[in-house]
């Protein structure tokens, strides 16, 4: 099955204006977006219902990372997707355009984040995705054991619709 | 030269945009027939066709492809639209449903764009209700002949690309709950619709020319479009009310109400885990 994510501009944008606010110490800003999923006959639609950010406080000091975050903003996390039928991802930004890419520093992140998704909300996919400038991807775990794969697909939903095809 | 050559200012990715594209339509009579061909002869690569009828004599004045031959062997309007686009388009997809559109739901959540060209206007709200709770964008396309007396008619009709977040046709006035009420009232009573090829023709051409807005970037950003169009006159405007609502974050589809709650990834996907 493809997983196709779809972002409405409206969000992607109000996402980035969030992700780009300074830190007192982090170079980067990471959150969290909730996403419902349905049934698009070859391909699972991954639909963005809601961002919540990272709060200030929950950010720990981290020169070796771009953003490192502590317990406790996994805490809330974990609790906000503990009321959802959907899944959880977690959100940040690479700057330039077109489609971004996950780094060997993200990737590594992911392997030890994303599986805890499942310990308070199993039997639903969670992920990780990254924003650029104008496009984005997604990384999904369709379950706590299983393999995640890349989404095959990503639109900005606006006028124009813009889409992009990860590889 | 290519086949498409001659739209090449649409973008110099509009051949790979448009094909790779997906779009579906609810309804090919008059209205969605003349959306099928254009949309073909455009390069779209991807079709979801969906009307449960097959042609009828009647429909003949007005239904683009549809032949005698057709309304006599009665063939499936979804079977007319594939045969136009095939002419146009012989290696696209091309899903031909024969059914109501709410039993083609997971066929129709692939969609780009999805157009109505429906008559009910329950059948409209409930089209927008589905594409809004899929961020799919939707174009409804309708038009009406309402008698003025003495031997007088007025052919009117609109065009509203309604798209996530944005105001929705209710926001618009032409979905309100008095309007399906009125409807709902008429149900079995209301006779044939009167409908003809060249009202339908002007409509199906805005149309077709907002979702090639939507797939490539040559149109300018406006999400929010209601046309007017009145036949007497042979003119279209923007619609007023639109300009009033412009802006507003619409009331009646909340942009984070979408999805499926109960959706469920098939075992095999999931690497064998259980699902709870």
């Amino acid at each position: 099955m493809k997983f196709h994510l779809k972002l409405p501009r409206r969000l992607f944008r109000d996402i980035h204006v969030d992700l780009h606010r300074r830190h007192r110490f982090a170079a980067e800003r990471v959150g969290f977006l909730r996403a419902a999923f349905a049934d698009g006959g070859d391909q699972a639609l991954i639909l963005p219902s809601e961002y919540r950010s990272v709060a200030d406080e929950d950010y720990v000091d981290n020169p070796a990372a771009g953003a490192s975050i502590g317990r406790e903003a996994i805490r809330k996390a974990l609790e906000w997707a503990d009321t959802w039928h959907g899944g959880l991802f977690h959100v940040h930004a690479h700057s330039g355009r077109g489609v971004p890419g996950f780094s060997g520093i993200d990737i590594a992140g992911n392997q030890r984040l994303i599986p805890t998704f499942f310990n308070v909300a199993p039997g639903r996919p969670h992920g990780a995705i990254i924003l650029s400038d104008d496009a984005a991807t997604a990384a999904i775990w369709p379950g706590k054991q299983a393999v995640p794969r890349l989404v095959s697909k990503v639109t900005i939903v606006g006028a124009p619709l813009a889409s992009w095809w990860p590889r | 030269m290519s086949r498409l050559s001659r739209q090449s200012f649409l973008g110099p990715a509009s051949d790979e945009l448009l094909g790779r594209a997906t779009v579906g339509f609810v309804g090919l009579g008059g209205g969605g027939s003349h959306l099928v061909q254009q949309l073909a002869h455009v390069g779209i690569g991807n079709y979801v066709l969906v009307d449960p009828q097959p042609i009828d004599e009647t429909n003949t004045n007005r239904l683009v492809g549809g032949t005698l031959d057709d309304a006599k062997a009665e063939t499936p309007k979804v079977l007319i639209a594939e045969r136009l686009i095939r002419g146009l388009e012989p290696d696209a997809k091309v899903q031909s449903l024969q059914r109501v559109w709410g039993d083609a739901l997971a066929e129709l959540r692939g969609c780009d764009v999805i157009f109505g060209a429906v008559d009910a206007l329950g059948t409209k709200s409930e089209l927008e209700a589905f594409c809004r709770s899929n961020l799919i964008p939707f174009i409804d396309i309708g038009m009406t002949v309402t008698a003025l007396g003495s031997g007088r008619f007025l052919l009117s009709g609109q065009v509203i690309r309604s798209m996530p977040g944005q105001p929705c046709l209710e926001c618009l006035g032409l979905v309100t709950p008095s309007k399906l009420g009125d409807e709902a009232r008429r149900y079995g009573d209301a006779g044939e619709n009167p409908q003809v090829v060249w009202s339908n023709g002007v409509l199906a051409s805005i149309a077709t020319g907002l979702c090639v807005g939507l797939l490539t970037p040559w149109a300018d950003e406006d999400e929010l479009i209601y046309l007017v169009y009145d036949g007497n006159r042979g003119t279209i405007v923007l619609g007023q009310v639109a300009e009033e609502v412009r802006g507003e974050i619409c009331p009646h589809y909340p942009i984070g109400a979408v999805g499926q709650p109960r959706f469920k990834l098939p075992a095999k996907e999931i690497g064998g885990e259980e699902c709870r």
